[in-house]
C-alpha cells in the first residue's frame, strides 16, 4: 500500500468516526463502540444535577449501554454502571438516580436505583417488557410508569417499593399504553377517554375528567396542571382543560 | 411530531411534513405564532425565554418569542438528544454515542 492509499484510508476513517471537532466544542465523551463502521449507538438526553451530568448511552445492539456520571465542566468520568439498553433519561430525587433500562432486547424492563454520588446500586425492580414504553414521570419522591395496558406503577425512589394502580378505562379506541404525566402535587394518567389523578400524599386514585376524544398512538404529552396537551402519531395535537375535560 | 413543550403561554412542537419544522402555537387559541424549517423528533428544551433545538447535525438556540435563530452549533454527526443548557455550556448527544459540551455563548 503506497502513501496515497494510506492517506485515503485515514480520510475515510476520519469521515466515518466523526473525528472532525468543531471549534465550539469544549469537551466530548465517547461511549464504547465495537468498531468504527458499526451502526448507530443510542444516547438519551442528559440530565444535569449540580456539577455532574448524567446520561444513558452506548452500543445498544450488543446491549452495551451504561449510565455515565461526568464532571459537567470537564467531561471527566466519575462513575459508570452497565445497564444493557436505555429506555428513558435518568431521573434524580432524594440522592437517588433512577434509570429505566431494558434487558434481553426488550423482553424485560429493569429499573435501577443508584446512589447518584458513587453509582452503587441501592435497589432494582424488574418489570414485564414493553415494546413502546412511555416516559416515566417524577412527582415528589415517586416515579410513575405505565408498564402496559390497564395499570400504572408508582415506584418510591428511596427504597424501590412498588405500588400498582389498576385502572378500568372507558376505551373506545385501543391505545398503546396509558399515558402518565405529572405536576408538582399529583400524577395524572389516562387511557382511552378516562383519566385519573394520584396525589402525592394519597394511596388512592381520584377519577379525573373524561377526555373529549380518545387518544390512540401517543407520541408525547405536556401539562401545566390546568391544560393537558397530547400529541399522537397521526400528527394531531389536542389540548384538554383538566378541570372540565373539554377540548380547548 | 415531537412531544409538545409548554412554556410562557405557548406550545412548541416539532412537526414533520417531508422535513422537520419547529412551530410555536398560542396555548389559549392554538394559533400559530411562528415556524422555522428546522427541528427533529426530539422535543426542544426551554430556559430563560430561549429554546434549545436539535436539527440534523446542528444545535440551535432560538428566541422563544420571535422564532429568530440566535446561535447555531455544528456537531460532527447527527444530534439525537434534546440539547440541555448548563451555565456556559450546551450538552447534546450524537448518533455515534458521543456526548458533547459546546460553548453556549
Amino acid at each position: 500500500m503506497n502513501r496515497r492509499h494510506v492517506s485515503l484510508v485515514i480520510l475515510v476513517l476520519a469521515f466515518f468516526c466523526g473525528c472532525k471537532r468543531p471549534n465550539d466544542i469544549v469537551w466530548s465523551f465517547a461511549t464504547p463502540r465495537p468498531w468504527v463502521l458499526a451502526s448507530d449507538s443510542e444516547i438519551l438526553t442528559p440530565v444535569v444535577d449540580g456539577e455532574v451530568v448524567f446520561f444513558c448511552g452506548g452500543y445498544a445492539e450488543k446491549e452495551g449501554s451504561a449510565i455515565y456520571a461526568l464532571d459537567a465542566q470537564t467531561g471527566k468520568p466519575k462513575w459508570q454502571y452497565a445497564v444493557g439498553s436505555c429506555v428513558a433519561a435518568p431521573i434524580i430525587a432524594s440522592g437517588v438516580l433512577v434509570l429505566f433500562a431494558s434487558a434481553q432486547h426488550g423482553d424485560r424492563i429493569v429499573v435501577y436505583g443508584l446512589d447518584k454520588v458513587l453509582g452503587r446500586q441501592q435497589w432494582k425492580v424488574e418489570l414485564p417488557g414493553n415494546p413502546r414504553p412511555p416516559a416515566p414521570v417524577l412527582v415528589g419522591n415517586f416515579v410513575f410508569f405505565a408498564p402496559g395496558s390497564r395499570s400504572v406503577l408508582r415506584i418510591d425512589v428511596r427504597d424501590g417499593s412498588v405500588r400498582t394502580f389498576d385502572i378500568d378505562a372507558n376505551v373506545t379506541v385501543e391505545a398503546a399504553n396509558p399515558w402518565v404525566t405529572g405536576t408538582r402535587e399529583a400524577a395524572l394518567f389516562g387511557y382511552g377517554k378516562s383519566s385519573w389523578r394520584s396525589r402525592m400524599d394519597s394511596e388512592t386514585l381520584e377519577s379525573g375528567p373524561p377526555l373529549g376524544e380518545p387518544v390512540g398512538s401517543l407520541v408525547g404529552l405536556a401539562t401545566d396542571g390546568r391544560t393537558l396537551l397530547l400529541a399522537d402519531g397521526d400528527g394531531n395535537l389536542s389540548s384538554f382543560d383538566l378541570q372540565k375535560g373539554n377540548v380547548t | 411530531m415531537s412531544a409538545p413543550l409548554l412554556a410562557d403561554g405557548k406550545v412548541f412542537v416539532d412537526v414533520y411534513k417531508q422535513k422537520y419544522a419547529l412551530a410555536a402555537l398560542a396555548l389559549a387559541s392554538g394559533d400559530e405564532l411562528w415556524q422555522i424549517q428546522q427541528g427533529s423528533s426530539e422535543a426542544p428544551y426551554w430556559q430563560d425565554g430561549r429554546l434549545y433545538v436539535a436539527s440534523g447535525t446542528t444545535v440551535l438556540v432560538v428566541d422563544g418569542a420571535s422564532g429568530k435563530i440566535e446561535r447555531r452549533f455544528a456537531a460532527p454527526t447527527e444530534v439525537i438528544t434534546t440539547p440541555i443548557p448548563d451555565g456556559d455550556l450546551v450538552l447534546f448527544g450524537t448518533a455515534r454515542g458521543v456526548l458533547y459540551a459546546a460553548k453556549a455563548r
